[in-house]
């Protein structure tokens, strides 16, 4: 019954994703192909273009579509990524525990301070272009600090628990100990996190992107394509309306789906 | 409370340190100096090449770098901005005033409708308009804020013309009126991002809060409603709130990069953009260098004040 209420943004998200798969198929165009430069630049959508066209006369619905791959592979990435990562330390850091974890949290707490945009913008800067994975990770890399602190938190709650204090006492060793009585249980905070994740890099590789500094023209992301409406917003709406649709659509699933399902745990937590 | 006040210190200055470091690392690894795009053209010999990079310490080794750009911090010296033709330093002190009043104008503004809205929410959870703007909120929370600040200057600068939608001033035109109607749109922009943050965790407090004991207890010896929500429940919901503010400051150093991009406006994060292109490697860190600096004892002075305010959290500090 309370799944129902997941159903709506489970269903944009995952109709995006489809979206994003079927990109060569959906598309009317090709993403790159500049139909006629002259005459045919920012075209007001119409039943030729659908989202009309941007200043190189390419068509915006199948930018949209393939920068769909873009931006939701990215994020996708950089949610493993900074997943990975942070169940590493965290639970590292809660099974080790004295030294260890002091180092590892005041590392967590360090990188915590730092403003995230600032530090991609400082690799970016160091590096030059990237290519869409390498900067996937290093999105996810610059993101794993409240996974680890979660995963530590919850770790450490398990440990207590009668179920694994048994297994320890049964001289189960400690990292399969972790895997088979500890991780399923973290598996419902986790899923939360990495959907809460989802949607803080989504916005995170848009404006990226928007800066020049994410994925490089003539490949599409949502963020390069509301980068070509600069100067022009008002003459060419189109190529912000349609990409911003697409973003705050994912992003407000991707945070109504966290919300959701966190709200289901904690009641049956309750019962 | 001191012995946690030092430990925290010193936290701060372990993470300026790793700030400090990882700009010089990864400003070195880039691939060429600042010279190396404008150098190795034909016209310039490769004499003159070298003399520039031993003049600005390029061709010693990391180590001995490194060390002088530590040295140098100590002194407040940032190097030489090579895009700018001036100290990394004087270029950062004429732009962090604006890059603090756009900042500090939109948290304050953001601070207090946040809180207001969301106790309002929270006071009255249960009527619908009180659902429908938690989702709104919800909704704002979503959207970039690179987008809103698009979207605001799409509708009142270009379609209403009400509005100024870049810089600091209109072309020789100085004062405080000039000022503020260039300041609306991007402090507002920034405003309306930490508001729909703040208020959703205010109301989901002030709900609590609400329907605690000690309101009924209030209520039942009389106090008048007004004063309960203005003494009683807002001041213990604000407690749970504050503790968000510091983790505020980092999303909003990146909301007033943005933000300045969008409205051009003349502060550090369109110097540090700018710096980027121009593989002005000295701006970019000084700038990210300053920026982290602000963020770090920003947060350790709102931790502690909120600390103070709440003695419930002194100890957690």
């Amino acid at each position: 019954m309370r799944c129902r209420r997941l159903g709506a943004p489970a269903l944009l998200l995952g109709g995006l994703a489809l979206a994003a798969l079927l990109a060569p198929i959906l598309a009317p165009y090709n993403p790159a192909a500049q139909i006629d430069p002259v005459l045919r630049a920012l075209e007001a959508p119409s039943a030729a273009h659908w989202f009309g066209t941007d200043p190189y006369s390419r068509d915006v619905l199948s930018r949209l579509l393939f920068g769909a791959r873009a931006s939701l592979g990215i994020a996708t990435v950089a949610v493993v990524v900074a997943l990975t990562l942070g169940v590493l330390v965290g639970a590292t850091s809660a099974l080790r525990g004295g030294f260890i974890d002091a180092l590892l949290m005041r590392t967590t707490d360090a990188a915590l301070a730092m403003p995230r945009l600032l530090l991609l913008l400082l690799v970016v800067a160091s590096t030059g272009p990237l290519p869409s994975m390498v900067l996937a990770a290093v999105i996810g890399a610059t993101g794993w600090m409240n996974t680890a602190r979660l995963v530590r938190q919850e770790t450490r709650r398990l440990l207590a628990t009668e179920h694994v204090r048994a297994a320890a006492a049964l001289g189960v060793p400690q990292v399969r100990l972790w895997r088979g009585h500890i991780l399923p249980g973290l598996l419902p905070t986790l899923g939360v996190a990495a959907t809460l994740l989802f949607a803080a890099v989504l916005p995170l590789e848009a404006a990226l992107s928007f800066l020049g500094l994410g994925v490089r023209p003539p490949d599409a992301s949502w963020g390069n394509i509301i980068l070509e409406a600069e100067g022009r917003i008002l003459r060419a709406w189109w190529l912000v309306l349609f990409p911003t649709l697409a973003i705050v659509t994912a992003t407000l699933s991707a945070n109504l789906l966290a919300e959701r399902v966190g709200a289901i745990y904690r009641r049956n937590d309750d019962e | 409370m001191l012995r946690v006040l030092v430990t925290r210190l010193l936290q701060a200055a372990i993470v300026v340190w790793l700030v400090v470091t990882a700009s010089f690392v990864l400003i070195r690894l880039a691939p060429g100096d600042p010279f190396f795009s404008s150098l190795e053209e034909p016209g310039v010999s490769a004499e003159a090449a070298t003399a520039m990079r031993e003049r600005f310490g390029y061709a010693r080794p990391v180590s001995e770098q490194y060390i002088r750009y530590l040295r140098g911090l100590l002194r407040a010296d940032l190097g030489w901005s090579h895009s700018r033709a001036r100290p990394v330093r004087e270029v950062i002190a004429a732009l962090l005033p604006n890059t603090l009043l756009l900042a500090g104008t939109g948290l304050s503004l953001g601070l207090l409708f946040g809180v207001l809205l969301g106790a309002w929410q929270g006071w009255y959870a249960e009527s619908p308009w009180s659902r429908y703007s938690d989702r709104l909120m919800l909704a704002l929370t979503s959207v970039p804020e690179f987008i809103l600040g698009l979207v605001l200057a799409m509708v009142f600068a270009f379609e209403f013309r009400l509005l100024p939608v870049s810089g600091m001033h209109s072309e020789g035109v100085t004062g405080l009126v000039d000022l503020i109607t260039h300041l609306i749109l991007p402090v507002g922009t920034l405003c309306l991002g930490i508001m729909a943050l703040l208020a959703r965790h205010q109301r989901s407090a002030m709900r609590s809060v609400r329907d605690a004991e000690f309101i009924r207890a209030a209520r039942a010896s009389g106090i008048t409603e007004r004063r309960i929500v203005w003494r009683h429940a807002l001041r213990n919901a604000l407690a749970p709130v504050l503790t968000v503010l510091g983790s505020l400051l980092g999303a909003l150093a990146s909301g007033t990069l943005l933000i300045e991009r969008i409205f051009d406006w003349p502060g550090m994060g369109r110097a540090m953009l700018e710096a980027v292109g121009q593989r002005d490697y000295p701006l970019v860190s000084g700038a990210v260098l300053v920026t982290s600096l602000v963020v770090v004892v920003g947060t350790l002075v709102s931790d502690v004040l909120v600390a103070w305010a709440n003695p419930r959290l002194r100890r957690s500090l």
